[in-house]
């Protein structure tokens, strides 16, 4: 920033490029918003006319539940943007995590405190089970087919802890390249969305209870997003379900981060006098899960009027349908053909080994167990 | 890239509250709310 500041005290025509870079990209964000918004109210139209559809010729659980209409609209929207080269224009906009985390922390005030407590529990050892063994067979695999030490790093983050965010905090940790980080998120992205349409429907066929439906998407799909919108399609219980174990997975970016940071360091770098504070856990600690944490104990001493939560579960769902359309937007498959077909093996690996194991450990901690 | 991560953390939950502050102050001055879909 000091450096840009002298460049361009020294040089008027880089200080007027970056001053019109810098308006291009606000108005981009303003725009992107706005077109975000809108994409929002018409989801929010179409699932209101599909819902009665439905209902009028006797059909009572609508089975294109709003987050499949979302990310279809996303899809379009994306490649009508890419094919008019506009994409780059409107991205500052798109802001997917943070309307997510806005719905996340509304969604806490439905949420009971001795839910978040018992279903928090039962995320948490699930979250131990699943991010060890998922993050190990990954970095395993990945060695044997010699991905790079950084690209590694981040794709066994990615796949075993909650996707995009987890491999933005693991790249910051092992210092790894943004096309990697870009690359990765494709990957997610492109694995997440049928396994958010797919997984609901598999759970009701072999009638799977409610809760660990839930705790199976959550388990199971990488990114919180699309764990969400699974949840949304299968019923209300499986999203506060899904939504709870995934926030206990999201709650471990922090420990990942700091062990990973301090690995390499110590071992592929060997410059042991650098290693990474403790501080550095909470730095990387998902703090909405604290906003969604104060909601729900706030709605369970009565803080919220059932008219009021009534409002608020309106407001998430807005947050949500914003959050699912931006995926959609995201999706990249140019970014796949770019390192070749091992990172994807690797991936689709890790993902098939996680759907499996998720689905054990969820039947036998919130089905056998009954947490 | 970590800064941008955590404000954006802090942001959605200061937008999330300030949302739920307006639902209560809505609720109370009975204001009504937009027509679109879903608040229909």
């Amino acid at each position: 920033m000091t450096n840009e500041l002298a460049a361009n005290q020294e040089n008027p025509d880089a200080m007027q490029e970056t001053s019109d870079r810098k308006r291009r990209r606000i108005l981009g964000t303003f725009v992107g918003l706005a077109l975000v918004a809108v994409a929002a109210i018409l989801i929010a139209e179409f699932d209101a006319g599909i819902s009665a559809w439905f209902k009028a010729r006797g059909v009572a659980k609508n089975p294109l539940e709003f987050p499949l209409i979302a990310a279809a609209l996303g899809l379009i929207v994306n490649g009508l943007l890419r094919g008019t080269k506009t994409y780059a224009f409107v991205e500052p906009g798109i802001k997917t995590e943070l309307f997510l985390k806005i719905g996340l922390v509304l969604m806490g005030a439905r949420v009971s405190l001795p839910d978040l407590v018992t279903k928090g529990a039962g995320g948490l050892i699930q979250a131990v089970i699943m991010v060890a063994a998922v993050f190990f067979f990954t970095w395993w695999l990945a060695t044997r087919l010699r991905i790079p030490e950084t690209l590694k790093a981040v794709m066994a983050c990615a796949v075993s802890i909650c996707g995009v965010s987890a491999a933005i905090a693991a790249a910051g940790a092992v210092l790894a390249k943004k096309k990697e980080i870009t690359y990765v998120t494709a990957l997610v992205i492109v694995t997440a969305l049928p396994l958010m349409a797919l997984m609901p429907w598999i759970a009701q066929a072999i009638g799977l209870p409610a809760d660990v439906a839930g705790a199976w998407f959550g388990g199971n799909i990488d990114t919180t997003a699309a764990v969400v919108g699974a949840g949304t399609i299968h019923g209300e219980e499986a999203q506060a379900v899904a939504t709870v174990v995934k926030m206990a997975q999201n709650a471990f970016i922090g420990i990942a981060a700091f062990l990973l940071a301090t690995y390499f360091v110590v071992r592929v770098e060997r410059k042991p006098e650098e290693k990474p504070g403790v501080s550095m856990i909470w730095q990387r600690f998902p703090k909405f899960v604290l906003g969604f944490a104060l909601m729900s104990i706030l709605a369970s001493f009565g803080v919220f009027s059932p008219a009021a939560i009534g409002t608020i579960k309106v407001l998430y769902k807005w947050a949500f349908a914003m959050a699912f359309f931006s995926i959609g937007l995201e999706l990249s498959l140019r970014e796949l053909g770019k390192m070749g077909w091992r990172p994807i093996v690797v991936y689709m690996s890790a993902t098939v080994f996680n759907t499996v194991l998720a689905l054990g450990v969820a039947t036998l901690i919130f089905g056998t167990l009954g947490l | 890239m970590p800064k941008r991560t955590i404000s954006e953390d802090w942001l959605a939950v200061l937008i999330g509250f300030v949302l739920a502050l307006f639902v209560g102050i809505g609720l109370i001055a009975n204001i009504p709310w937009p027509i679109f879909g879903w608040l229909r």
